[in-house]
């Protein structure tokens, strides 16, 4: 048994925002702010985020994967088909000081109460692989849920390798954990797009940091 | 008169801490509640122990105001141990200890026969599947099921003796005095709420014994049938604390007993049970307290029949459990 109780705090912070992709006839848009706006997950719609944050875009066409050069400026669009869309961000640190949460590490601040350095990443499902895009940390859809009721069955990967202990939420909400080998089941709760979370946290190297933050999301539609 | 060993295993459930992180084992804030007498589907955690502690106590009904061997009261004590050796496979072993007091102050007071128990979890998902070892709130959604077997083996005393050296009636004694056998399966489903929905039925055979008076008994067959609604009635997620609320029907069906093989008079019958109960989760330790009252009886020779199942004022039922 696993006792893993989290602190109203900590579940907090792994869900306050949510990054989701707008797919449109103009093509795709990177989009940061609350999803779906419930009582317990409430806040502006959208977040201004800076762009220069985004590392890796990678599109997948057919059995083709291309690494993007994109334009970054706020929203990131893409005019661009991809079967699977993936991006990369490096969010930097992040430290909490008695007077407000700074974006810098903490061994460059004052009066340091916590620090994390944050890697976020997006994947957006036109069309299912069932592969991982990436090497980073990345949640793989295994089956292709079409309607509410279905469970989206899913893969966590971390490095291309199942990870255990990854938290899994479903609309900001926590549902369950990564096992052993990598495998969490979420129930499809809502009609069109779907936004599924997984949240890793490791230990940071205490000076910068004192953990690294890491958090994956998955977009796909689901019609009925 | 027999007093079975009623086998409802109150394991802790799985669950969720605050904001939901799926911890296999911890009683906890999500997930499905567990009633008081009907035997939930949960599992216990792989490699994990519960301590387990359960009280029956029977206050039954008197007709006369002489003391003609009227039963005044039973205390059914079980301890218990349960080990997960994987997902979908726990085992117990329990030890009865119980007390059966007659208005004359004649009782009979010690442990009674072992119980050895098995318990097998599966689920539907798509198909049958064991249990798996981890499962998302979605998963636990599913619903679940157990099949379960229970032996018990004549580790009691079946020839306690009264003052004037002759045996006590069969039903006062410690063991069945032979091994006996049960056979159940629940089905478990959460829908996703604060409610639970929780059914059992099981079966259980004893085999005949013979007293050293040569009186052979053979104690009649059980079937029983329970349905649990639990409910979610508080949470506090920073004490870690959940209270259920608990509405049960517990139905049994008692064959007739069997003395030197003739089916004997005054035994047997049916009886519909309602209890009403609470069950609160703190940690990682569980406990439930229930009230079990008897709202329909439909037993062989009902004037005849005081002191059996059916002819209680009232039962009280208190559980304690915790997984280490």
């Amino acid at each position: 048994m696993r006792l893993a109780l989290l602190s109203i705090f900590f579940a907090v912070t792994l869900f306050a925002h949510d990054i989701w992709i707008e797919k449109s006839d103009q093509g795709y848009k990177l989009l940061y702010g609350h999803l779906h706006i419930s009582k317990e997950h409430s806040g502006a719609k959208i977040i201004k985020y800076d762009p220069n944050k985004i590392k890796k875009v990678i599109c997948k066409k057919g059995d083709k994967s291309e690494n993007l050069n994109v334009i970054k400026e706020y929203p990131l669009s893409l005019k661009k088909e991809c079967d699977e869309l993936y991006i990369f961000m490096d969010n930097g640190y992040y430290t909490k000081t008695s007077y407000g949460v700074k974006n810098l590490p903490k061994d460059s601040v004052k009066m340091a109460l916590k620090s994390w350095r944050s890697f976020e990443s997006i994947k957006y499902l036109e069309k299912n692989s069932k592969k991982p895009l990436s090497s980073a940390f990345e949640i793989v859809l295994l089956n292709n849920p079409k309607e509410v009721g279905d469970k989206a069955r899913l893969l966590i990967l971390f490095d291309k390798k199942p990870i255990e202990g990854a938290i899994v939420a479903y609309d900001s909400k926590p549902r369950g954990k990564s096992s052993k080998d990598g495998r969490v089941n979420i129930r499809i709760k809502r009609e069109g797009l779907q936004n599924i979370s997984a949240t890793l946290r490791k230990s940071g190297d205490g000076k910068k940091s004192d953990e690294i933050v890491y958090t994956t999301t998955l977009n796909f539609k689901v019609e009925k | 008169m027999k007093k079975t060993v009623c086998a409802s295993l109150l394991v802790a459930t799985l669950s969720y801490a605050h904001h939901g992180v799926a911890s296999l084992g911890v009683v906890g804030l999500e997930g499905p509640g567990a009633p008081v007498e009907t035997t939930s589907s949960a599992m216990l955690p792989e490699d994990k122990f519960l301590a387990y502690m359960k009280l029956d106590y029977a206050s039954y009904k008197k007709y006369t105001d002489v003391i003609d061997d009227e039963m005044e009261e039973s205390y059914y004590w079980m301890y218990g141990i349960g080990y997960g050796f994987k997902s979908y496979l726990s085992g117990y072993i329990f030890l009865p200890y119980y007390t059966k007091k007659q208005e004359d102050s004649v009782q009979t007071s010690g442990f009674h026969d072992i119980n050895l128990m098995g318990v097998l979890g599966f689920k539907y998902d798509e198909g049958f599947i064991l249990t798996p070892q981890n499962e998302s709130l979605d998963d636990l959604e599913d619903w679940h099921f157990t099949i379960f077997a229970n032996v018990s083996l004549p580790t009691g005393d079946s020839e306690l003796k009264t003052a004037n050296g002759s045996l006590y009636d069969a039903g006062m004694q410690l063991s069945f005095g032979e091994p006996s056998y049960m056979i159940g399966l629940s089905a478990t489903k959460w829908f996703g709420n604060g409610f639970t929905l929780v059914m059992d039925t099981s079966y259980n055979t004893f085999q005949e014994h013979t007293y050293s008076d040569g009186t052979r008994v053979k104690f009649a067959d059980e079937i029983r049938a329970n349905a649990a609604l639990a409910y979610k009635f508080y949470v506090n997620p920073k004490k870690k604390l959940r209270f259920d609320t608990n509405l049960e029907a517990n139905f049994l069906h008692l064959g007739r007993d069997k003395e030197n093989g003739v089916e004997q008079e005054a035994t047997g019958g049916d009886i519909l049970y309602t209890t009403i109960g609470f069950r609160l989760f703190y940690n990682n330790i569980s406990a439930a307290l229930g009230v079990k009252l008897p709202v329909w009886t439909k037993l062989n020779e009902e004037d005849k029949q005081q002191g059996s199942e059916g002819k209680e004022d009232y039962r009280v039922i208190f559980s304690f459990s915790t997984l280490f």
